[in-house]
């Protein structure tokens, strides 16, 4: 039983799509922050370093840290040239929450690469399929 | 954009790739037989420093442009990772997988242009 749900949740998929979830809370997370702490006058600012100030900044780092085990939990089972295509649905994801959580606006050509993404997400999703029936 | 904020974000592109690929060859260590365990903590900590290189110039660029903005720009690792998985790790790259990379990778660069 514990052995099945186990598996179940290790499943390489199920993985990634945790960490992908995660990864967008973080960079959402990082923008409040970072909107928070900016200041692009001082000339040390393009390290980050300032950030650090933000609570917000903490709870992304530890929302990346979570998703990097997702991430390592999928990579151990899925070769790197399906996983990593896949894992970019976040350039679906953190565009659309920029646009519906932080009140960036989204044009239409922004709107038209969200499609084309998809397109190349569901191309290379039938090879991962076929991979998931033989593992 | 200046050439600086440019030279930044490929600097930040390039952390990127090395760390996933590092990664990687760290969790491909650990699926063999006897495997050198010091070996396997040296390239996932190899790993890690490029990722954190990564993390500190992104939160740099972050509080300069909008997140919608330039965060896409880390897409364009997606042929160079597809490229390093064939060539560094010898995967299998089928011409599927090579297109469906190529239009993602095009998507997010419609999507950068913005």
């Amino acid at each position: 039983m514990i052995g099945s749900i186990r598996r179940w949740f290790l499943n390489p998929w199920l993985q990634l799509l945790i960490c992908v979830l995660l990864g967008t809370v973080a960079e959402i997370f990082f923008k409040i922050g970072a909107r928070q702490t900016a200041n692009p006058a001082n000339a040390w600012s393009w390290t980050g370093l300032s950030g650090l100030r933000s609570n917000w900044v903490w709870i992304g780092v530890l929302a990346s840290i979570v998703s990097l085990f997702n991430w390592l939990a999928t990579i151990r089972r899925l070769p790197l040239t399906v996983a990593f295509p896949a894992a970019n649905v976040v350039h679906i994801l953190v565009p659309l929450s920029s646009w519906i959580f932080l009140g960036e606006t989204l044009s239409s050509r922004r709107w038209s690469g969200i499609a084309l993404l998809l397109l190349g997400l569901l191309i290379v999703a039938q090879p991962a399929a076929k991979l998931e029936e033989r593992l | 954009m200046t050439y600086f904020a440019a030279l930044l974000i490929l600097v930040t592109l390039s952390c990127f790739v090395a760390g996933q690929i590092l990664l990687k060859h760290a969790m491909d260590i650990t699926a063999r037989e006897n495997y050198s365990r010091r070996q396997a903590t040296m390239v996932f900590a190899a790993a890690i420093a490029a990722f954190a290189v990564n993390f500190f110039l992104n939160l740099g660029l972050l509080q300069r442009f909008d997140l919608s903005y330039f965060f896409p720009f880390q897409g364009l690792s997606v042929i160079l990772i597809a490229l390093a998985g064939a060539f560094v790790l010898k995967e299998k790259l089928t011409p599927r997988l090579t297109i469906g990379s190529i239009i993602i990778s095009l998507g997010v660069i419609l999507v950068s242009m913005s």
